[in-house]
């Protein structure tokens, strides 16, 4: 009847004081936890573009219209393709004689064509016009030309179709990425933990060994193990993993340095709490966030590394492509200018990876910590 | 009543690093050879200023500092001297109250979760019958049951500390220090948590040792009261005996800092000079020969005994 006779309602009360456990159960958690990521939409979004860039990478086979190492046979004609231009090959008589050319029609652009020598002329409209009256295309059974599109990211300099390989490639790259960065983090944060929690000594002789460790130049190391035996990318993903660890127990460390003292810890202590519970309880769960942090940061890192190997030659091993090689690949100002899309889409790739990492890092501590639930 | 605790001799000294070209290892004498006995169901106070060794008093009785020397006899076993698994062990009996709520409860952690952690660790309960324990502590406190689910950002300064006492009540503790336990609430907040204190007194036979700088708080909540100056204790009786009648200048000069409510009130104080002396260098003989209005030849070279001025009336003094 009347709007402001509000009362609570009794269920509400009754599912509060009902509820079985007085803290939540592990699926509780993440249910809690997901809810709070949800809310973030850029999270949301990172995730969602690395659950797409994993799947194409898993189904990479079936979805890439070329092989990785390309069709020598097909791709001689298309060097440094750019990208939407349809191509197709014609049969002229010309000059008395028969001749095979390939045809590029850009979709805006000058359209030239190719003879079997690779020299390049300029297609004006009256080529074009007896290649398609006189020419005879080489043909399929139902009599279409036989094309060798799409290719809508170009094709690279020898050839091969640049969006099979970024598909190919993200394996690799996606993989380097994920474990080296997983043994880091490993490593990294039971190291760390060792040394802030027992500190004194052990933590002196413990972040000494990690000084000298960081004093090896991580690059001239992959450089040595990689030269030694054939290089591989599991070689270069353990390495990265074994060498990338050192920032990441520092900041470990000094979390546990600056929690220890907290007084919640000593409290822990005070009720008789072990190590173990202190450690895995009570600092861990509030040292996350620069975990987190550095551990996106560090998949950005680990990408970018195996490029550095793959432009000497050491990282994945041709014709395997990786995005760290085709960026490499395509590095010189000339090849920039006239085949632009050969850097840019690796390049894309890479920065749409780290950077959805990166949101995704970020949603992911703020829903673990409980103090920004309502924000 | 017979003592539940009894402290002789006990010293925290914190090491420096020792510096180049110094010959002897210089340490902050926090706690300097402090003897007294609590008895069971008492509330010993203790006052003094900042840096006097107050907490690290405190802290060194249930082991949170591992003292340097000297004997914590509790219920007839010297805690100072339990390996680290047997004090684990101990620590159900003997608990702390931190001073400052927003830091003394784990941010990630339900308050269910805080409180029921104790029961966790030295009881063997099903999940049910731990978080019925937990809901009658909560009811004990004066906090709701459904108040378990929540996180400690949610609560205001004056319910955290009720759930930090929840949990040091959580294994019917005997013996509980109270570090600066109201000293961060608001003024009424405080009057609310000290009576929250004697009322679990009451109903638990608890012992406190309760430590403030707020004479006033400390007068109400103390049966006897305790004051220490740079590690050391200067004077030790009851309550209004302490009042009425302070012995040591050191104690005499603290209470009339405090301050009363009565603007026409004129009296004399003894106001001190200088500040504390550095806990690393005291001042030799009697520690507060240097700011003493009183102070002799004797003070300088001899430190003073603590001794039985009158029955129940310790204090560390030259004149008496």
């Amino acid at each position: 009847m009347s709007k402001h006779s509000a009362s609570v309602p009794s269920s509400a009360v009754a599912e509060l004081s009902e509820s079985t456990e007085y803290s939540d159960t592990f699926g509780k958690k993440v249910g809690v936890i997901w809810r709070r990521f949800s809310k973030n939409a850029l999270a949301v979004a990172g995730l969602f573009i690395l659950v797409i860039l994993y799947t194409l990478a898993v189904f990479a086979p079936l979805i890439a219209p070329y092989p990785e190492a390309g069709d020598p046979n097909a791709d001689i004609f298309m060097i440094d393709l750019p990208p939407n231009t349809a191509s197709y090959r014609v049969i002229l008589f010309d000059d008395e004689d028969f001749k095979s050319y390939v045809v590029f029609e850009p979709v805006r652009g000058q359209a030239y064509y190719r003879d079997v020598d690779q020299n390049r002329y300029p297609a004006d409209a009256a080529f074009l016009a007896k290649a398609k009256a006189g020419g005879s295309y080489l043909q399929d059974e139902q009599g279409n030309p036989v094309l060798f599109t799409p290719n809508f990211m170009g094709r690279d300099e020898l050839g091969r179709d640049v969006f099979s390989r970024i598909l190919y490639a993200s394996r690799i790259s996606l993989t380097i990425g994920f474990v080296s960065v997983g043994i880091s983090i490993l490593i990294g944060v039971v190291w760390g933990c060792v040394a802030g929690y027992y500190g004194g000594i052990i933590d002196n002789i413990m972040m000494r060994i990690v000084d000298g460790i960081m004093c090896i130049p991580t690059f001239l190391l992959l450089v040595t193990v990689m030269s030694i035996g054939r290089p591989s990318i599991f070689k270069v993903m353990v390495v990265l993993g074994l060498t990338g660890w050192t920032g990441i127990s520092r900041f470990v460390r000094a979390e546990f340095l600056s929690l220890m003292k907290r007084d919640f810890v000593e409290a822990a202590k005070c009720v008789g709490a072990k190590d173990r519970r202190i450690i895995f309880r009570h600092v861990l769960p509030n040292a996350m966030g620069p975990i987190i942090v550095a551990a996106t940061m560090g998949v950005a890192g680990a990408i970018l590394s195996e490029s550095g190997l793959s432009f000497f030659g050491l990282g994945v091993q041709p014709p395997a492509a990786s995005w760290g090689n085709m960026l490499t690949n395509a590095q010189e100002l000339n090849t920039m200018i006239r085949a632009p899309w050969k850097a840019f889409y690796p390049g894309l790739m890479i920065f749409i990876t780290v950077l959805s990492y990166n949101f995704m890092g970020d949603g992911l501590r703020d829903a673990l910590d409980p103090r920004l639930k309502n924000s | 009543m017979s003592d539940l605790i009894e402290i002789s001799h006990l010293k925290k000294h914190f090491p420096l690093k020792r510096e180049w070209f110094v010959r002897e290892q210089l340490s902050v004498k926090a706690v300097d050879d402090v003897s007294f006995s609590i008895k069971s169901g008492e509330t010993l106070g203790v006052v003094g200023e900042s840096g006097c060794g107050k907490s690290t008093l405190g802290r060194a009785i249930i082991r949170l500092h591992e003292p340097t020397s000297g004997s914590v006899v509790f219920d007839g076993v010297d805690v100072a001297k339990l390996s680290k698994e047997e004090m684990r062990v101990k620590r159900k009996d003997m608990q702390l109250i931190f001073q400052d709520p927003f830091s003394s409860l784990n941010p990630r952690q339900t308050v269910g979760t805080i409180i029921g952690e104790p029961l966790e660790i030295h009881l063997k309960l099903t999940a049910a019958e731990r978080k019925a324990r937990v809901e009658e502590l909560l009811k004990l406190v004066g906090l709701s049951p459904y108040h378990l689910r929540r996180y400690p950002h949610e609560f205001s300064g004056g319910q955290r500390q009720r759930i930090s006492i929840a949990r040091a009540m959580a294994l019917n503790p005997r013996f509980v220090v109270c570090d600066e336990s109201v000293s961060a609430l608001d003024v009424s907040i405080q009057a609310q948590v000290i009576n929250l204190f004697m009322d679990l007194q009451e109903k638990l036979g608890l012992t406190y040792l309760f430590i403030s700088h707020d004479l006033s708080v400390v007068k109400h909540i103390s049966d006897r009261i305790m004051v220490m100056y740079l590690g050391k204790t200067m004077e030790l009786a009851g309550s209004d005996e302490l009042f009425a009648n302070p012995l040591h200048p050191y104690t005499q000069a603290l209470l009339q800092a405090v301050p009363v409510a009565d603007p026409h009130r004129k009296v004399e104080r003894l106001l001190l000079v200088g500040d504390v002396p550095s806990p690393i260098n005291p001042p030799s003989g009697c520690v507060f020969h240097t700011r003493c209005p009183k102070a002799m030849d004797r003070c300088k070279a001899e430190v003073p005994e603590f001794k039985e001025a009158s029955l129940g009336h310790w204090t560390a003094c030259h004149l008496y």
